[in-house]
């Protein structure tokens, strides 16, 4: 019957796990890490390519190349926001000149309202208002059954992101174009929306009828049918030198590569070369320094998946199985060529000719993919095996413990009733192959499995208790005088130590009652490496960066913690835990953000600004956890940190 | 004992209100896992709806109760209203205390087959005894489990109607132990009136009730096959009262076809942890009765082999019985692995010579992890597809399976040891028993 029933393979198997375990845990990190990333490099991913056949890129001529047309509306739309803001304060979306220029086209325009606020009593739940403007223009030939969305966000002067004006305009000549003509299969709704995603989220919500707490989205005037697809425009420039494609979504969805294939497709098409995270391809992928490219490239791409934060106003497309991609426009000064309006429309319009030649929505393709570069990509059946050897050490070590447990309580147990005097059994002499039943029984560790079950317990109420404490945070911040995002920071330290201090409180107060007992270390940790492996497994279909980033940085110190005497290796181990502690993570993850995005190289700035935007960041995770469901403050309050602590008490337990 | 079992039950009860007041209860019955078309509460509402207009619940498409069944919760739904998960967590409470006699009874009988055998067993078997003083936790466990088992906790929050069946289940099981022909046959029924599968427990029913009435001696005379014959009698004369009477109330036979046929024939094929789903949307419509005589024939057809492997351990032949259909049946869901799990520690005794719990428990908490996950990517998100969630559907009936297995394994192999010794030996060396 094989592997598990054959005593002496099986005896086998057990044998090599307890013996090498160590070895094999370091190989199976080293390789699986390698592995993982030398998927980037060229001759181990694939070359993109088209599933979906319907879809047929670049097949028709452009019709809307007209430079002026934008162009006038661009010159429109600055003059309408000059004169908005001489006679208003704050400034909004310019919603009736937007209204009127989409109805003069003769598409249905509606305009919808939408409050907002912030969860928690952030900013004292102050209720904000937004407005966003669609026109949907009907297809001729079909009956509004489903639709593709062209959207913009609106950003008043002043936005810390580039403007997007020459986006709007871009649509709003598209629209124009796109109504003189007879082809249209699907529904093209044209969306403008305020306050980046939160309009977008809004608007949909108010389209699928589902109901958000904190953004309170009016009821729509029009609809069309099920929405295909979406595309967004990021455009700055009148002129622009290429578009940076921005596909990384809520939670770490991704669209469909076909989609994102026939946008890079078309901007080739155009004499454009696309580039993902900002970078280009290298010229030679396959030296060194294409590698090199490849590897940050992907890794880029992973960093933006794993926070679960949308990179762009399309991320929220995907929750609802709508596949969107960003067209985002970038300019680089003294560039060799500029691409104009006409060149942009050209891409625009290909790509909405080639969704208007669906038949399905898309399905063919991939929807778990990693890109190293802009024509290549490594799919989950390429990534899941190295990931799996990196996550196996977590299994083997767990696996031997469990083991050892086991031997161990049968070995006691064969003590015992030997100096009972009873009658014993064989199977501590004889054959080996008899002990394998016994030594993996459930039994003897089955009694102690409830000695790790108050740790478990205890580190689930710590978890809990840190997903509903920030209100809390913020109440008391409040009464300091201090901001949220300060009160918040410091709730999160507080958390840490309380939750860090029980297991220590705990044992002493254990070793002043002379109870030696407590959970057994190595049955304590065999249980916390299942925990871990199991949400491994369970993140890394949900998001494969966050549990590639989780495992890579965790695996190594959890493998290595274990209660000693030694205080040099306590110290050691301590130090270890609390860098990869939720918190440490986001501040370790801020300093990488700091330096590899914001260039920053001083320390003594380093740092401290690094503590800013861990504050920033942990705020922004709550408000995306209640205003977009962005999953990833209650995972890693629910989840990862109840696991981590799992391991912080693992260094209290008594060491043999 | 009294103070645990006590503190056991109130907890498990006050979990269960506690959580009813929750929203869960409202998010888990959409849970394909947890709510079958069978047993799920939101046909429930929509056949009452239906009766209480006055037309047949069974024209349509969505109810599949049976009619004394319906007419039963249209009775406590008048009475309680909207409070009836008080309902559901009374019969929760009966169930774990039917399961708590179960084990009393079981170990009893345990040590009473026991000392029975004692005779033939080898000497140094002693080890491997039963002994009062190990099942003196076992009724505790079971109660325990039950009550704390996330997979019962959840059925009971999204008000599942299979927990009437895992009641009329455990109570047949508590009857046969007891000896009482007339009930155990009463509520085989009931059961197998319910959900239909049930009714392959008659033969270890039989089997018990027989070896309980005929002396040791006299097995093979006539004797045992008139108890036998009775008990088969009394079962399907109730059964056949049970659908009789229906049929006098309905008025037709229709709902025969949107029960029991509704189970035999699987037309829905919403995915649910069990292995019919998948197979029958893959397959060409012409394949489709021969393949469901198969699956079919399959879930009934291990009680013949079992039956005579295991026919002098008729508790232990139920048992394995249970777990079976907890498997293989046409719309599983969690609430039935909910019942079999809870008795598990009946077998305690024989845990030492299982080989595989640990990887079977991890399987299963795996599976209970993944499947929503898996759920979600495929259902909400698009981006996964069917067979994300059929692998984790596999993987859990391979888990069920892998239990199962294991389990009969360490059963007979401590019967084997109990009669051989534990250290066997071939002409004066130690061997090594190998199953092959």
């Amino acid at each position: 019957m094989g592997l598990l029933s054959n005593p002496k393979t099986r005896q086998k198997l057990m044998n090599v796990i307890l013996r090498y375990n160590n070895k094999l845990c370091f190989v199976c990190y080293v390789v699986g890490l390698c592995w993982f990333l030398a998927l980037a490099y060229t001759p181990f991913n694939a070359k993109t390519y088209f599933s979906e056949n319907a879809l047929l890129p670049g097949l028709v001529k452009s019709n809307a190349h007209s430079d002026s047309g934008a162009g006038n509306y661009l010159r429109n739309l600055k003059d309408e926001l000059r004169l908005s803001k001489e006679t208003r304060k704050q400034q909004s979306i310019p919603s009736s000149w937007l209204e009127a220029q989409l109805r003069q086209l003769g598409l249905d325009t509606y305009v919808q309202n939408f409050t907002f606020k912030y969860p928690v009593g952030i900013l004292k739940g102050h209720a904000y208002q937004g407005q966003n403007v669609y026109g949907i223009l009907r297809a001729p030939k079909t009956a509004s059954t489903e639709a593709i969305v062209l959207t913009a966000p609106f950003r008043p002067g002043g936005s810390p992101r580039d403007s997007t004006s020459a986006g709007i305009a871009l649509m709003l000549h598209l629209a124009k174009s796109f109504r003189r003509h007879t082809y249209w299969a699907k529904d093209i709704i044209f969306l403008i929306t305020e306050h980046e995603e939160i309009g977008i989220q809004a608007w949909l919500n108010a389209y699928h009828h589902s109901h958000n707490d904190y953004v309170l989205a009016g009821e729509l005037q029009g609809r069309s049918g099920s929405l295909q697809a979406a595309l967004c425009l990021e455009i700055a420039h009148e002129e622009i030198t290429r578009f940076n494609i921005k596909l990384e979504g809520l939670n770490g969805q991704l669209p469909n590569l076909d989609l994102v294939n026939t946008a890079m497709q078309l901007c080739r098409d155009q004499g454009m070369q696309p580039t993902l995270q900002k970078q280009t391809d290298y010229w030679d992928p396959k030296s060194y320094e294409g590698f090199e490219r490849a590897l940050k490239t992907m890794l880029l791409m992973m960093w933006n998946m794993a926070h679960g934060t949308p990179t762009g106003n399309h991320g929220l497309f995907h929750q609802y199985n709508v596949e969107a991609v960003t067209l985002q426009s970038v300019r680089i000064k003294n560039s060799r060529r500029y691409f104009s309006f006409s060149q942009m429309s050209s891409v625009v319009e290909g790509i909405f000719r080639s969704l208007n030649n669906l038949l399905e929505r898309f399905h063919q393709s991939f929807f778990f993919y990693l890109l190293p570069a802009t024509n290549r990509y490594v799919s989950i059946g390429l990534y899941m095996p190295p990931f799996a050897v990196l996550a196996l050490p977590v299994l083997f070590k767990a696996v031997a413990l469990w083991i050892s447990v086991s031997l161990d309580a049968s070995s006691q147990a064969s003590e015992e009733t030997e100096t009972e005097g009873k009658e014993k059994p064989s199977q501590a002499e004889g054959d080996p192959t008899e002990q394998t039943p016994h030594a993996e029984d459930a039994q003897e560790p089955g009694v102690t499995l409830m000695s790790v079950f108050p740790t478990c317990v205890l580190c689930l109420g710590f978890g809990l208790s840190a997903h509903q404490a920030p209100y809390y945070f913020i109440e008391a911040a409040r009464g300091f005088g201090m901001t949220p995002s300060e009160g918040l920071a410091l709730g999160a330290v507080s958390v840490h130590l309380v939750a860090m201090a029980a297991p220590w409180l705990l044992q002493r107060k254990a070793t002043e009652e002379g109870d030696s007992g407590g959970p057994n270390w190595q049955l304590l940790k065999s249980v916390s490496l299942l925990a871990f492996g199991i949400v491994l497994a369970a993140i890394s279909s949900l998001n494969i960066a966050m549990s590639f980033f989780l495992a890579v940085v965790w695996v190594p110190v959890i493998l290595l913690v274990r209660p000693t005497h030694s205080r040099v290796v306590n110290l050691v181990q301590f130090l270890l835990l609390l860098l990869v502690s939720p918190l440490g993570l986001v501040y370790i993850g801020s300093v990488v953000n700091e330096v590899v995005v914001e260039k920053v190289t001083d320390a003594a700035v380093l740092l401290p600004r690094a503590w800013e935007s861990t504050q920033a960041a942990l705020l922004m995770s709550l408000i995306n956890n209640n205003l977009f469901a962005n999953w990833t403050f209650s995972l890693v309050s629910l989840v990862i940190f109840p696991t981590w602590l799992m391991f912080w008490s693992l260094l209290w337990t008594k060491p043999l | 004992m009294a103070y645990p079992m006590l503190i056991t039950v109130s907890a498990g009860i006050i979990l269960r209100l506690w959580l009813h007041a929750s929203t869960l209860g409202e998010w888990l019955s959409d849970k394909n896992e947890v709510s079958t078309p069978l047993t799920s509460w939101k046909r429930v509402t929509e056949g009452l709806a239906l009766y209480k207009a006055g037309v047949s619940p069974y024209s349509g498409d969505i109810f599949h109760e049976m009619p004394l069944m319906l007419r039963f919760l249209h009775y406590i739904n008048s009475l309680w209203g909207p409070a009836i998960y008080i309902v559901f967590v009374f019969t929760d409470f009966v169930t774990a205390i039917v399961l708590e006699r179960i084990a009393k009874h079981c170990g009893r009988h345990l040590l009473v087959e026991q000392k029975k055998n004692v005779k033939t067993f080898s000497t140094d078997a002693q080890k491997i005894l039963v002994k009062s003083s190990d099942l003196r936790y076992t009724r505790l466990q079971v109660v325990a489990i039950y009550l704390f088992n996330p997979y019962s906790v959840i059925t009971c929050l999204a008000k599942s109607t299979a927990i009437f069946n895992n009641l009329a289940i455990a109570l047949t099981i508590l009857y046969t132990l007891k000896g009482k022909r007339s009930k155990a046959c009463l509520s085989l029924a009931v059961a197998s009136y319910i959900s239909m599968y049930p009714i392959m427990l008659v033969v270890p029913t039989a089997i018990f009730i027989a070896r309980q009435e005929v002396p040791e001696k006299t097995w093979t005379s006539s004797l045992t096959y008139g108890s036998i014959m009775q008990t088969l009698l009394c079962s399907c004369s109730a059964l056949s009262f049970l659908l009789y009477y229906s049929y006098c109330l309905e008025g037709s036979w229709d709902f025969i076809s949107s029960t029991y046929g509704f189970i035999l024939s699987v037309p829905d094929l919403t995915p649910n942890i069990g292995i019919f789903w998948y197979f029958f949307t893959e397959m060409f419509e012409h394949f489709r009765l021969f393949f469901l005589c198969v699956f079919q024939i399959n879930v009934f057809i291990y009680t013949v082999p079992l039956s005579i492997k295991l026919r002098d351990h008729p508790v232990f032949l139920m048992y394995t019985l249970i777990t079976i259909m907890a498997i293989f049946k046409s719309y599983p869901s969690y609430a039935d692995a909910s019942l079999y799990l809870a008795l598990l520690p009946l077998w305690t005794h024989t845990f030492s010579h299982m080989r595989n719990s640990f990887i079977v428990a991890c399987m299963f908490i795996a599976c209970s992890v993944l499947a929503p996950v898996q759920w979600y990517l495929w259902i909400y998100a698009g981006s996964a597809n069917a067979n994300f969630y059929f692998a984790i559907t596999l993987v859990y009936a391979t888990a069920q399976i892998l239990l199962l297995t294991d389990l009969i394994f360490a059963f007979l192999r401590r019967e084997y040891d109990l009669v051989h010794g534990l250290k066997p030996q071939v002409n004066g060396q130690p061997a090594q028993v190998v199953l092959s």
